[in-house]
């Protein structure tokens, strides 16, 4: 049980700010796209693979990545209430059985973990076709 | 001043070819504002129409009706062929190279050799060799509007509607891109409507001049310029069509167009 609620707990977290960066995201597309995509035949499908998606690729990269160390933050939370294993649980399991020395090193290893996940999705806003997102 | 030797080219319109794009009785509408006002016009095929006006006054409105992209709440319009528009700015998608953005305008083309053919083609004619997978925030904001009028004129639209394309840049800039445009339509030659407050542009590129006034936008004043284009900024009839067009908005006195008939 314990997994099926860390999951829900996490979906419940990051589901709405995507949700609503999403949404803002699209209503801040330029309306000149849409009539150009029109003007060039580019609809239904097209129009959303070829033209919503990418113009809002930016700041959906930098939603994911805050919304990861947001999901993170919670699954190790969520471990140290309710876990039986994972990273949140061995910090407690440390805590209670007065191992300073794992619990630090544990520690370290989360805050890792976090940095990583973040560092890879980083690499997203290296690709050419959002660079212009970020260089405005 | 030799002025009235000037002014019988200078007179009202007069039956072009074929019109390709028509506008009747076109009234529009925002709520209670009154925007255009019984506007009527007929571009002929290959024709260079140029519509100036106060800012403000229903220019884009204007256009956007010409393109589609709006309705006219009374009057009909009539399009024979397919369009393509050029907007003042950042009307390329970021998200896609210089070839790209010009493959858009070549979607009808399916064979892959004769896509890369005409990309080539369009490349070397907005000179912009080297410049190929570079993305438009990459780019000066002369070579961006260089690249939408690549992929405008690409492909097989017949009329070109220019929304203001040269407004956003420096006043060299724009004075390069006025004999650039003027090259790629003597290769490629379009109905052109241009709209722009840039008088001294209107005057240099257009064959015919349309003078809308405040708004509800009627038409003041048509003109038409018969030196054949390309032509330069200080030739005789650009000028004098610039002194008119000027008083007509009311920013130059009448004395600047005595001598001019009415």
């Amino acid at each position: 049980m314990g997994d099926a609620a860390t999951i829900f707990l996490i979906f419940l977290a990051v589901y709405f700010p995507v949700a609503l960066a999403t949404i803002a995201a699209v209503g801040s597309i330029p309306a000149v796209y849409f009539r150009v995509a029109r003007a060039y035949g580019l609809t239904g499908v097209e129009g959303l693979s070829k033209v919503t998606l990418p113009a809002i690729m930016p700041q959906i990269i930098t939603t994911l990545r805050v919304t990861a160390g947001l999901a993170w933050l919670i699954d190790v939370a969520a471990e140290m209430v309710a876990g039986r294993d994972g990273l949140g649980f061995a910090v407690m399991d440390s805590r209670n059985g007065l191992r300073t020395d794992l619990l630090i090193v544990q520690m370290i290893v989360i805050g890792l973990i976090g940095v990583t996940m973040d560092r890879v999705l980083m690499r997203l806003t290296r690709i050419p076709s959002v660079q212009w997102g970020y260089q405005r | 001043m030799g002025v009235s030797a000037l002014t019988p080219a200078l007179d009202k319109a007069e039956p072009m070819s074929r019109p390709n794009l028509t506008l009747t009785n076109v009234s529009r509408w925002f709520g209670a504002v009154e925007v255009l006002r019984d506007i009527s016009l007929a571009i002929g095929d290959g024709e260079f129409v140029a519509l100036v006006g106060p800012s403000g006054c229903g220019k884009t409105t204007l256009l956007n009706i010409l393109s589609g992209d709006d309705q006219p709440s009374s009057g009909s319009v009539d399009r024979q062929s397919r369009m393509r528009m050029v907007y003042q700015q950042d009307g390329l998608f970021p998200w896609q190279t210089v070839v790209e953005n010009i493959a858009l305008g070549l979607r009808h083309l399916i064979d892959p050799a004769e896509l890369q053919s005409q990309i080539g083609q369009m490349v070397r004619l907005i000179q912009l060799e080297g410049f190929e997978d570079h993305y438009p925030h990459q780019l000066s904001g002369g070579m961006r509007q260089r690249v939408e009028l690549a992929r405008a004129l690409a492909g097989k639209s017949d009329i070109l509607l220019l929304d203001e394309p040269f407004s956003s840049l420096d006043y060299l800039t724009r004075l390069r891109l006025r004999h650039e445009l003027a090259r790629l339509l003597h290769e490629r030659p379009r109905t052109v409507v241009l709209v722009t407050h840039d008088i001294e542009e209107a005057a240099q590129l257009a064959d015919r001049v349309i003078v809308l006034t405040e708004r509800p936008a009627q038409i003041r004043r048509e003109l038409r310029i018969r030196t054949p284009r390309p032509r330069d900024l200080t030739q005789p009839e650009v000028v004098q069509a610039t002194r008119v067009i000027l008083a007509e908005l009311g920013i130059e006195t009448e004395d600047a167009i005595v001598g001019e008939s009415q």
